[in-house]
């Protein structure tokens, strides 16, 4: 694109003023004052015009209005013809100020209008026809003198002109400062979870403060939910048992009132019966009544008068004056006489046991002659050692019947002495002195030598078997005889003790029969018959006795009855002449006096009637009138009937009814009904709290909600303000790695010429978009830290390199500078311009300038019709 | 015989979207219960013989010992015109309900069973309750069932009618589903229903509707019913507005406004003279100078009379992003990249705003 012409028709000092431009570089001089610099705001307005935006206008375009408004307040018009690169020529007319006469028209094709393809915030805006917009024309096309100057001054300044340029072609912030402004505002406006006073955090807990008043909230109301529950089952028991008490009371008044009702019936009928009032009393006679009635019953109670039949009592007394007599001593055997008698029974069955077993008699003369058993057995076996066979069994034959004398003659000495045991003691250690001491004699008195000679001389055998057998024969007989002593002596023994147990018991008896014969026997039989006599006399004589007692009972029985008829009967009589009724047998008088009874009767049961029912009114009204008592009882009735009215009706039909209600003791209905009131009111109150707690659910659920929204706005923010700086990052790193070859590539083309050789290569850091440049002589330097002069060459050649980029492709964007070479040296504005001429070649450049340096230059330089000269007069 | 039928109140009832301002969420369960009094008194003026309730008279979950007293009062002081309420499925009978525990004046009829009871208004004339048992799964009331019994006989509960689910918003639940032909069928000469908050007037049944507003965007004439049964079986049906809330839409185009300030000044304007709960839907192209966040527009002061405000916005961005991608810049390069990223539309629009406000040097970076 080049601007072919400009038309300010009213702008600032311009009236219907134009300006010729030329397609490659076209100095405007002019001293101050002749309009420049409305001039270069004119190529600017007509071009890319002004955005008509709603609202306030923003302070640029304000002071921009200020400035360039026509000084004679026409309509502020202005308007350029470009050349597009495609040949298109286009006529973009601005209205500054109504924003109504504004269009782009294709002049080629007859005024057609295009500005659609340029319309920007209201406005046609040439520069879209570059692939920029009226912002980044004026930041990229547009290089003013001050920016210069701030290249010149500020060592990074190059580099922010580059970053920033890349970031959005404008003059606003660079990527890096807008990554910043991200950061900052997530830092600011969210914050992270663990800093508190960030509102992230604090959201944060307001959600989980308003998710705990919900949870608090909901509880209650749960809890109120359940309390009132609870409060409906004991309002629901309380009725019921109220329904029951009071259907008990409706029971117990309703009863009332009909008894009431009867009792009032009941008085109206007395009252009528007693009109004339108080019956009179009549109890004159009542002593008398009492009396008759006591002479009626003594007599008719009289006891009977019975004749005694039998034997008269004296003949009783006689007859058992001799029975008593006869029955005098043991009825029965004394316990001394009995013991007495068992003891002589045993001692007699012990005696008669012992003679049952009496042993068979010895032989009268003993085999052997005096010689023992023994001996005869020592003899033998001495003979049979000796040969002979004959053994001398005659020495000591006679000591075994000398022992047993001997020991009978100790037992007799013993039971002299009334010893016994002593004497069987005795004659037993006899018998044995007697014997034992035998054998002992007979070996040592006898010689062995001679044996059979003494043998023969005792009468013995001399031959050992014989002797052997003679042996056994003597100590079998031997055997008997000690067999039989033993016998004896215990017979003997027996005897003794029977005979004395039979003196203690003839003693005994004798004791009270003294005459009784002494054969005990025959004592004991008398005994015992007198015993058994005078039992039988004895027992005659008690029911003797008994029959005398029942006489004389009897016959005294028989004196008081008599007696006692005799009294009532006199009573009779007494009461018959008081009540004057003839003295007559006493039936008689029983008869007239019961008739006298009958009669007083019926009169007292005529004159009780009348006082029980006087008393019983009297009763009926304790004390009140029979208007009051009905009063009352129309009260107690017309309770029961508001007490009934209580009540269900089956419950009212059924106590109408008198049908029992099966209905628990009062007392317990009471009770139960005042519990069940109590826990009604307890659980009424525990509501009444639980009611004060509860808090609205809705409204916590509400604060909850905004609480959570509120977190989620939070979060969204943060969200996207990642995702933001994300692709922010990302979009930096692609267009500085595209846009630092680009830029380095431009720079290397133009650098050696335009720094007459001294720098001839540069290098764009993709990251930073940091310019160095190399020298001559081979090293790298920061083209910040340059010369001011090649500083400001190599800004220039940075700004044409960006326009360059930024310009949409197959245009060329046309540079407007203003006073750029201001602050140069004469060297440093030939360079300067030289190098924008030799980018003229391929962008339109419009240098005003007010330096006749410039004005020298141009004139040298610039040749028509490529370029353009034009020299503006002062106004 | 004329009775005044509502539904769906939904006493105590959470407006969460009100959640930042909670004042204006109580203004709103008040306002319930003003409509529910005006109800009241339309049924004394009009001297109706019964109310009728179909259900969700409040929330099971929500309700308050405050609301239950207002409700025992109201009622008790319509004594002696009977009440019927028919529990729902958000106000379901169960042992901790209010219907269950609180003391009901005399003159309240609650149906208590989940199987359709007979309440006889008068001679010849029986109207039909049930109750929901618990808050889902509520078998048909009609399945099965007969009046079987002669004269007039109306139904009275809360159900679905499952011709009409498809036109209602998309979470309503089928509870106590029926067909509209079940009603004729069951020897019903009407129904008076609740759960539908559209309303729908049908030869067989009433939906008279949420009576006060729930939700922006509620359409048809919502009310109590005023329904005059004649001898006949038929029913003459008259709705009366008895909200005490005013809901209304506004759209507001930002577009001539160059600050936060105008945008402001322009929704309070908006606002003025509006009445109720407003739900404010932001359109047009919003400028780039604009900082405008969110809190600022759904904070902004209420005239007199508005009691809350809903924020929408379907904002145009007055950024040229075909021509900024076109842009050999980071900035270009960074809404290419953003747009070439599929990320939903709203989040992208915030992404390519935020960028361009951060490379554009500004610090408002939270977008509406």
């Amino acid at each position: 694109m080049w601007i072919r012409r400009l038309r300010a028709e009213a702008f600032g000092p311009f009236v219907n003023q134009v300006l010729d431009l030329a397609p490659g570089m076209t100095v405007i001089y002019g001293p101050n004052e002749s309009g420049k610099s409305s001039w270069h705001a004119a190529l600017y307005a007509g071009l890319c015009g002004m955005r008509r935006a709603r609202g306030a206008p923003r302070t640029e375009d304000r002071v921009f209005a200020e400035r360039h408004r026509p000084w004679d307040g026409t309509k502020w018009l202005c308007s350029v013809e470009v050349e597009l690169a495609d040949g298109r020529l286009i006529e973009v007319r601005q209205d500054l100020d109504g924003q109504v006469d504004c269009r782009a028209v294709d002049l080629g094709m007859g005024g057609r209008d295009v500005s659609a393809e340029c319309m920007n915030e209201g406005a046609p805006d040439g520069a879209l026809f570059l692939g920029l917009d009226r912002r980044s024309f004026l930041a990229t096309a547009c290089i003013r003198q001050s920016q210069i100057l701030s290249v010149r001054e500020s060592a990074s300044s190059l580099q922010d002109v580059l970053q920033r340029a890349a970031a959005s072609a404008r003059d606003q912030s660079t990527a890096g400062e807008a990554l910043r402004l991200i950061e900052s505002f997530e830092r600011d406006e969210v914050g992270s979870d663990r800093a508190p006073s960030r509102p992230f955090r604090t959201a944060q807990a307001a959600r989980d403060e308003a998710r705990q008043r919900l949870r608090v909230a909901e509880t209650h109301h749960v809890q109120y939910l359940e309390i009132a529950a609870r409060v409906d089952q004991a309002r629901l028991a309380a009725e019921l048992a109220a329904q029951k008490l009071t259907a008990s009371e409706a029971a117990a008044l309703a009863a009332q009132a009909r008894e009431a009702e009867r009792r009032v019936e009941e008085a109206r009928d007395l009252a009528r019966a007693y009109a004339d009032g108080a019956p009179s009393g009549d109890v004159a006679d009542a002593e008398m009544a009492r009396q008759v009635a006591t002479a009626i019953a003594g007599w008719e109670s009289r006891p009977a008068v019975h004749e005694v039949d039998g034997d008269p009592a004296a003949l009783l007394q006689n007859r058992l004056e001799v029975l008593e007599r006869a029955a005098s001593g043991d009825r029965s055997v004394r316990p001394t006489v009995a013991a007495a008698r068992e003891a002589h029974r045993a001692a007699r069955a012990l005696v008669e046991a012992h003679a049952a077993g009496e042993p068979p008699a010895p032989p009268p003369v003993l085999p052997g002659g005096e010689t023992g058993a023994n001996e005869l057995f020592a003899l033998a076996d001495r003979l049979a050692q000796s040969g002979t066979g004959h053994s001398s069994w005659v020495t000591g034959r006679w000591r075994l019947p000398g022992a047993i004398g001997v020991g009978l003659l100790a037992f007799g000495a013993g039971l002299l002495l009334d010893q016994l045991l002593l004497g069987i003691a005795v004659a037993a250690i006899a018998t044995i002195l007697g014997v034992v001491p035998l054998p002992r004699q007979r070996a040592s008195e006898r010689p062995v030598d001679g044996l059979d000679e003494e043998l023969r001389r005792r009468g013995l055998p001399v031959a050992a078997q014989a002797l052997r057998e003679l042996a056994r024969e003597r100590d079998t007989a031997e055997a008997t005889a000690r067999t039989r002593a033993s016998w004896e002596t215990r017979r003997v023994h027996l005897s003794v003790e029977e005979r004395a147990a039979a003196d203690r018991l003839l003693a005994a008896i004798r004791e009270g029969e003294p005459d009784v014969d002494s054969d005990i026997d025959l004592a004991l039989v008398t005994y015992e018959q007198r015993c058994q006599a005078r039992a039988e006399a004895y027992s005659e004589a008690e029911r003797l006795r008994h029959r005398l007692d029942e006489r004389q009972r009897r016959d005294l029985e028989r004196v008081e009855a008599e007696t006692a008829v005799a009294h009532r009967r006199d009573a009779l009589m007494v009461v018959g002449r008081a009540l004057n009724i003839p003295e007559q047998d006493p039936d008689a008088m029983i008869e007239a006096l019961h008739s006298w009874e009958s009669e007083r009767t019926e009169r007292m049961a005529v004159t009780d009637a009348r006082r029980a029912g006087w008393a019983r009114l009297q009763a009926l009204l304790s004390g009140s009138t029979l208007a009051e008592l009905e009063d009352s009882a129309s009260r107690t009735a017309a309770e029961a009937v508001r007490a009934l009215n209580l009540v269900s009706s089956d419950v009212r039909a059924a106590i109408s009814a008198g049908q029992s209600l099966d209905l628990a003791a009062r007392d317990d209905l009471q009770l139960a009904e005042r519990e069940a009131r109590d826990t009604l009111t307890r659980l009424e109150t525990e509501l009444l709290l639980a009611g004060e707690r509860v808090e609205s659910v809705a409204a916590a659920q509400e604060q909850l909600s905004a609480a959570e929204a509120e977190c989620a706005r939070l979060e969204g923010l943060r969200r996207t303000l990642r995702t933001a700086q994300n692709f922010l990052s990302e979009a930096v790193e692609q267009v500085h790695r595209t846009i630092a070859p680009v830029l380095q590539a431009s720079l290397n083309a133009r650098l050696s010429v335009v720094t007459n050789n001294r720098y001839q290569e540069s290098l764009v850091d993709p990251e930073t978009l940091a310019v160095r440049v190399r020298a001559a002589s081979g090293s790298w330097r920061e083209a910040d830290r340059l010369s001011q002069g090649t500083t400001e060459q190599v800004y220039l050649l940075l700004r044409i390199a960006l326009a360059e980029h930024l310009t949409k492709e197959g245009e060329a964007t046309p540079l407007i500078l203003d006073d750029v070479t201001v602050q140069s040296d004469g060297v440093r504005t030939a360079r300067i311009l030289e190098t924008l001429h030799d980018v003229a070649r391929h962008h339109q450049v419009i240098l005003l300038s007010q330096e006749d340096d410039v004005l020298d230059w141009a004139r040298r330089e610039l040749a028509e019709p490529r370029d353009r000269l034009i020299e503006l007069a002062a106004t | 015989m004329k009775i005044v039928h509502f539904s769906d109140l939904h006493l105590d009832a959470s407006f969460a979207w009100l959640g930042a301002r909670s004042d204006g969420a109580r203004a709103r369960r008040d306002a319930q219960r003003r409509t529910l009094e005006t109800i009241a008194r339309l049924a004394q003026e009009e001297r109706a013989d019964a109310l009728f309730s179909g259900g969700d008279l409040f929330e099971h979950d929500l309700v308050t010992p405050d609301t239950v007293s207002f409700l025992l009062g109201l009622f008790a002081r319509l004594a002696p015109l009977p009440v019927f309420l028919a529990p729902g499925n958000h106000d379901w009978l169960s042992p901790r309900s209010p219907y269950a525990t609180a003391d009901w004046p005399e003159n309240v009829h609650i149906f208590r069973s989940d199987r359709l009871e007979p309440v006889v208004l008068q001679e010849g004339l029986t109207l039909w309750g049930a109750a929901h048992l618990a808050p889902a799964n509520t078998d048909s009331f009609l399945e099965g069932f007969q009046v079987g019994r002669g004269g007039i006989n109306l139904a009275l509960f809360h159900g679905a009618d499952m011709e009409a689910l498809p036109y209602e918003s998309s979470g309503k639940a089928p509870h106590a589903p029926f067909h509209a032909p079940q009603i004729a069928a069951a020897g019903l000469h009407h129904a008076f229903l609740g759960h539908y908050h559209r309303p729908r007037d049908r030869e067989m049944y009433t939906y008279p509707g949420n009576p006060e507003p729930l939700e922006f965007g509620e359409e048809g004439i919502r009310g109590a019913l005023i329904a005059t049964i004649h001898p006949d079986g038929q029913i003459t049906r008259e709705r009366r507005r008895v909200a005490e809330t005013e809901v209304g839409d506004l759209e507001v185009d930002l577009t001539p406004c160059a600050s936060r300030h105008e945008v402001l000044e322009l929704v309070r304007t908006e606002l003025s003279g509006r009445r109720g709960f407003m739900r404010l839907t932001l359109v047009g192209e919003l400028q780039e100078s604009v900082d405008l966040r969110s809190s600022d527009v759904s904070g902004v002061e209420l005239p007199s009379g508005v009691l809350g405000i809903q924020v929408r916005e379907h904002l145009r961005s007055a950024y040229d992003f075909p021509s900024i991608a076109a842009e050999p810049t980071v900035r270009g390069e960074f809404v290419r990249r953003v747009q070439g990223a599929q990320l939903p539309p709203d989040e992208e629009r915030r992404v390519l705003l935020i960028g361009l406000r951060a490379l554009g040097g500004r610090s408002d970076l939270e977008i509406l």
